[in-house]
């Protein structure tokens, strides 16, 4: 890997999970972590998962003696978008993490080690902020994600306002630097009332925009949401601008729940076409679709977990310039990250865009196949009489 | 739902089955009604194809939209994308239908129903991607405007040359009818050549989008960004408008470089004609008062031609499109291009006879694309006729000539000239100077005797030759004979009709042909349509006239195309055909023939053309070298020609030769024929070719002399027309004399008769003009002796004085040796 873009999106293969470095600006080590999932034996020889907190630790600029990272964004706490996170801030300089406290209201059951480190750290900084009036530095920084009400709770009494985003809003701000230029990381989620919801409604989403030059790239992080957030998120967006896309990373993985829904009363999942061509209606010219998953199989069994080959198949049709999957680039066996660069003149993939080699294609296999050939029989057959 | 559609959604649920999700069946919505169509939704993996630069660009996955009709698999699916992401490429139309098949009815095959379906649209797509849909080289797919009017125009000539901007100006319309408007001509505003009803012409140096916008606004949007501005489309259409008729609606034609072949540098205009009411016409006519001297007039031009600007730029104005149907030499392709009947285009061509073959000859000879067609024919048309001949019941009594013009006009309109003339052939065209009347190719369907033999004739007068067929059908038209006979060929059809007797004669496979054409005895019943009072002709219908007809023309046109070919060493061709339904099983349908020219030699005196076959020329030499090798090359030997005699047409053929026969005494100054078997083999030869080849004549040679007659020979000559058991009143003399080279290079040939020698028995005097022609070293070789290669020559043995030319020279010879006389 030649290292981090001068600015763009890169989506690692760890595994079904996610983490997405999003480089505001090399130079200046403006670096947005969303999501961390380091797997235990990535690196190690054949291992194809990347050992993203190593790839972290040696792409980011130093500040002081340890590397330094911008800006750390949890969108949940589940175990494959935080795990590693321990180390990382151990090993790490995290200048500021963002986060929904909702998240933890609803996790509180069952927070795996890694979890339990960012609430703890979280809460820490939360209080430090409060304790200083918001004077706190590099390393102490945090920015909730939540609503007004929030500031009335116990725990966040006195917490600066201007450190609270409140979805609908736009952040530009990276560990107190403004980079409203080349940056702007627009709040869609979590929803107010979705606290009582399932779990994964309350992951945080973003749009986030980046700009260098005229070259404008966008990219769609929508976390685990599943069909109703995800349709709440485009209906309730009135500025559509807030919802188009370079990149959109389906959210849960390639969950088939985003587009495969069953509301009450109803039997089976049906294919909401709504959302299809909603998600659709927002991509750029350019656009791409990431998941952020293992190799997806050409089928699933009922019941398997994302990713799903089914979503993997609505989501080709309506990405423009392909479907990708971070741990089948490349080579699966030796997958390399996906990094989407601005580039000079344009919004680009790196790496060769590999051209198909001219042959039958899938689709006319399978017509072969069911036309039938007229090749014999390549075993024998018994046949008998009663007797 | 129909059985079809079930079967077609269970062939599709197939597919969807073992493709492990490249294909799938999303869902299918049933039929409305019972003629509606099912729609089913499906997907295709596209992410494994390959794509190029221009090509369309394709998801990793597409979704589609397959109307199954209820007649599946007999009728087509039609295949549809749910979006408008392919509009504007070729083979897309209405946005989003896609163009599977160039051809349905060849390319379509029920029995492979959506397998075929799918597999076709999976090889579109792959060629979409690549931008391979018209292939580099290949037609490019014409854009389209989907028509809203009735009228259909069509373009019948080249657009002016466009380079770099556009052109403007008018086109010249020939108003067939109300629903059809042809463009005959392309020009300026200002040219004088201007017809009463013009259309107003846009023709571009850019290509337009590939559908044609239906909105004038846009259109006008389209032509604006090709440099044609709105104020010169309105001037233009309000000139046209100007010079026409009051009341009459007005043809826009806009034209785009988007015909032709992908990849050529200069692409044709693709035209389309847009059809303004003649209520808007009067708006553009007063338009033209902007430009008057009156300021009340000219402000009266100004209002109405924002009006008029208004009116165009209205978003509910659309373009109402005329059917297009191209008849450009530019743009057409024939049908027909690349057949045995190209030979006769931008041709003329005399056909006499206009009856069951002459007239569907002329028909497809008129279709063929003859630039004209001259018609001979002396008949009337009679209710009979009608059984075969392409006549209508208006048509009886009516020349046949001047009635098939009529039908051959009205198939290329001012596109071919007919020529057509009542008459008896011989005594019309074969009485003028020039029998072929410029033609390049003169075709004969008279089946007559008399007209071919009066051909032969004539054709050795004229100076101008060119190529003739000559048909005839058998009696029940079942069998058909085409002779064709070239320019460069040393006869006309009636050498050609005789060779082919002769080689046909030889086959004994062949009887069936030979005993049609040329029966052992003559055929006892003859078919009179109206018997007692009408002439002899085959029994045979429509069909069984058309096929022969038409047959042995594309086998004619063929031979016509590559007789000229400097490779052929043959210069005329015959075909028997028969017909397959009347043919007994194993018998030849088609047999074909090519001749060689015969080496021609004139006899002066007699008036007669001498014409020998090649074979026998060869068998003459052979015999010479045969006589040289046992006697030695000074030693005189000879034999037996044989052949046929026309009297009418003048011609001797030498069909065959033989040898000297057994008693014949050879040396060195005289060569004594012998009679042994001779009558044998004339009897075998007359009963082979039924006729054709028998006793015509001796040879010998002048193994050190120019083959001039010496007295002996005239004397041997003298003796064989006076013989008293004599049947034959006429004896042919070939002599082979040396011209000083290697081989007997010279020839000479005189027919005589008893009334050449009453001179000689009278006054002792003969008095002979002999034409001594050289010899080809290789008679094979087609060349045909010219006028030129002859000379008349005097012998040295004889005496004489140049009478009139050095070419032209007569001898007197007289008797010396009584002996010799004697011995003969």
């Amino acid at each position: 890997m030649k290292g981090f873009p001068h600015c763009g999106f890169v989506f690692w293969p760890v595994g079904t999970g996610d983490s997405t470095t999003i480089v505001i600006d090399k130079a200046r080590g403006a670096i947005l972590q969303i999501d961390l999932r380091h797997m235990e034996g990535a690196g190690e020889k054949d291992d194809p998962h990347a050992p993203i907190i190593d790839i972290l630790k040696d792409q980011l600029s130093k500040k002081g003696e340890k590397p330094y990272l911008s800006v750390f964004a949890l969108t949940h706490p589940d175990k494959d978008h935080c795990q590693g996170f321990t180390r990382l801030l151990k090993e790490v300089t995290i200048g500021e993490l963002w986060f929904s406290p909702r998240i933890f209201r609803e996790y509180n059951k069952d927070l795996g080690d890694d979890a339990s480190a960012f609430k703890k750290e979280a809460m820490r900084r939360v209080k430090k902020t409060i304790e200083k009036k918001g004077a706190v530095g590099s390393g102490d920084r945090v920015r909730i994600i939540g609503y007004d009400e929030l500031l009335k709770e116990d725990d966040f009494d006195g917490f600066p306002e201007d450190q609270l985003t409140i979805p609908g809003n736009a952040i530009t701000k990276l560990d107190g630097s403004e980079y409203a230029e080349r940056f702007r990381a627009f709040v869609h989620a979590p929803f107010k009332d979705d606290s009582a919801g399932d779990r994964n409604d309350t992951s945080l989403a973003f749009q986030i925009v980046l700009a260098q030059g005229e070259v404008v790239g966008s990219a769609l992080l929508l976390g685990d949401h599943c069909y109703p957030t995800v349709k709440r998120i485009f209906d309730s967006t009135t500025d559509k601008h807030n919802l188009s896309w370079n990149v959109f990373l389906a959210p849960h993985h390639c969950s088939k729940s985003v587009m495969y829904w069953c509301d009450e009363g109803e039997e089976n999942e049906t294919l909401r076409q709504d959302i299809i061509d909603a998600i659709e209606g927002a991509a750029c010219e350019t656009g791409y679709i990431v998941v952020s998953s293992e190799p997806i199989p050409k089928t699933n069994e009922p019941g398997d977990n994302p990713p799903h080959a089914i979503a993997k198949r609505r989501y080709e049709e309506i990405a423009p310039n392909g479907f990708l999957c971070t741990q089948e680039h490349g080579d699966k066996d030796h997958p390399i990250p996906l990094v989407f660069e601005l580039g000079v003149d344009d919004f680009n993939l790196w790496g060769p865009q590999t051209s198909k080699a001219a042959g039958l294609t899938a689709v006319a296999k399978a017509v072969e196949q069911a036309r039938g050939g007229a090749a014999p029989p390549s075993d024998r057959v018994g046949f008998g009489g009663n007797g | 739902m129909s059985p079809g559609q079930d079967r077609a959604l269970a062939e599709l649920r197939e597919i969807e089955s073992i493709s492990e999700g490249a294909f799938e069946l999303l869902s299918v919505r049933p039929p409305e009604g019972k003629r509606s169509s099912v729609i089913a939704e499906i997907a295709m993996l596209r992410s494994d194809v390959p794509k190029s630069e221009g090509g369309i660009r394709l998801r990793d996955r597409e979704r589609f939209l397959i109307y199954i009709r209820p007649g599946f698999p007999f009728e087509i699916p039609v295949v549809c994308t749910p979006h408008h992401r392919f509009a504007g490429h070729p083979h897309v139309q209405w946005m989003n239908q896609l163009c599977l098949y160039q051809s349905p009815g060849t390319e379509w095959c029920p029995g492979d129903g959506m397998f075929g379906v799918i597999s076709r649209l999976d090889l579109w797509l792959g060629r979409a991607a690549l931008n391979e849909l018209d292939m580099e080289g290949a037609p490019l797919h014409p854009p389209v405007a989907y028509p809203t009017e009735r009228v259909l125009v069509i373009p019948r000539k080249d657009t002016p040359q466009v380079e770099g901007i556009a052109w403007f100006g008018l086109v010249n319309l020939r108003v067939v009818s109300r629903d059809r408007v042809d463009i005959v001509g392309w020009t300026s505003v200002s040219s004088p050549d201007i017809r009463p009803t013009v259309g107003a012409a846009m023709l571009l140096s850019r290509p337009l989008s590939w559908e044609y916008p239906t909105k004038a606004k846009t259109l006008l949007d389209q032509l604006e960004r090709n440099g044609v501005s709105r104020e010169t489309a309105r001037l233009v259409m309000a000139i046209a408008a100007d010079i026409n008729p009051e009341d009459t609606d007005l043809f826009v034609i806009v034209g785009a470089p988007m015909r032709g072949i992908r990849g050529s540098a200069r692409l044709k205009q693709h035209l389309s004609a847009w059809l303004i009411r003649k209520e808007v016409v009067k708006g553009l006519r007063l338009l033209l008062n902007k430009y008057r001297p009156e300021e009340g007039l000219r402000a009266i031009g100004r209002e109405v031609e924002r009006l008029m600007e208004e009116w165009f730029d209205d978003d509910d104005v659309d373009v109402g499109w005329c059917a297009v149907r191209e008849d450009r030499s530019e743009i057409l392709v024939p049908r027909d291009s690349g057949t045995a009947m190209n030979v006769f285009r931008d041709r003329t061509v005399a056909i006499w006879g206009c009856g069951a073959l002459g007239a569907p000859i002329a028909e497809c000879v008129a279709r063929a694309g003859a630039r004209k067609i001259i018609l001979r024919d002396k008949g009337i048309v009679a209710p009979g006729v009608l059984t075969r001949q392409p006549y209508v019941d208006d048509d009886l009594g009516r020349s046949k000539a001047h009635t098939l013009a009529t039908r051959l006009m009205q198939i290329r309109p001012g596109g071919i000239a007919i020529e057509p003339k009542h008459g008896d052939v011989k005594s019309t065209v074969l009485d003028e100077e020039d029998w072929t009347e410029g033609a390049d190719y003169v075709i004969d369907t008279t089946a007559s005797m008399a007209v071919i033999e009066k051909l032969e004739a004539r054709r050795r007068e004229c100076g101008r030759q060119v190529p003739v067929v000559s048909l005839v059908v058998g009696h029940e038209a079942l069998k058909g004979l085409v002779v064709v006979s070239g320019a460069q060929h040393s006869g006309g059809p009636i050498d050609v009709l005789r060779n082919t007797k002769i080689a046909a004669c030889t086959k004994g496979y062949l009887g069936d042909y030979v005993d049609e054409f040329w029966p052992a005895e003559p055929r006892s019943e003859v078919f009179q349509p109206e018997p007692g009072c009408s002439e002899a002709t085959f029994i045979g219908s429509a069909a069984d006239s058309v096929a022969l007809a038409t047959t042995m023309l594309n086998l004619a046109a063929a031979d016509l195309k590559t007789l000229t070919d400097s490779a052929r060493t043959d210069s005329a061709t015959a075909h028997f055909v028969a017909q397959a339904h009347a043919s007994p099983p194993g018998r030849p349908l088609h047999v074909n023939f090519a001749f060689q020219p015969d080496v021609v030699i004139e006899d002066p005196q007699s008036g007669f053309q001498i014409r020998i076959a090649p074979e026998a020329l060869a068998e003459m030499q052979a015999w010479v070298e045969r006589s040289a090798r046992r006697y030695g090359k000074q030693a005189e030997t000879g034999g037996v020609l044989f052949g046929g005699r026309d009297n009418a047409c003048g011609v001797l053929w030498v069909s065959e030769v033989v040898g000297a026969p057994p008693d014949s005494d050879s040396a060195k100054e005289h060569f004594i024929c012998g009679i042994q078997g001779v009558a044998e083999v004339n009897e075998e030869k007359r009963h082979r070719t039924r006729g054709s080849v028998e006793y015509i004549g001796m040879w010998h040679t002048h193994p050190t002399s120019a083959p001039v007659p010496s007295g002996i020979d005239f004397l041997a000559m003298h003796k064989l027309v006076n013989a008293p058991e004599n049947a034959s009143p006429r004896h042919f003399l070939l002599i082979l004399g040396d011209d000083g080279g290697p081989s007997l290079n010279l020839l000479s040939g005189c027919i005589f008769a008893k009334k050449d020698f009453e001179e000689l028995e009278t006054h002792g005097i003969l008095e002979r003009t002999i034409a001594i022609s050289p010899v080809q070293s290789s008679p094979m070789r087609r060349t045909v002796s010219q006028p030129n290669d002859r000379y008349l020559a005097l012998s040295d043995m004889h005496f004489g004085t140049p009478e009139s030319s050095v070419n032209d020279s007569r001898f007197r010879g007289s008797l010396v040796n009584t002996t010799l006389l004697d011995n003969c």
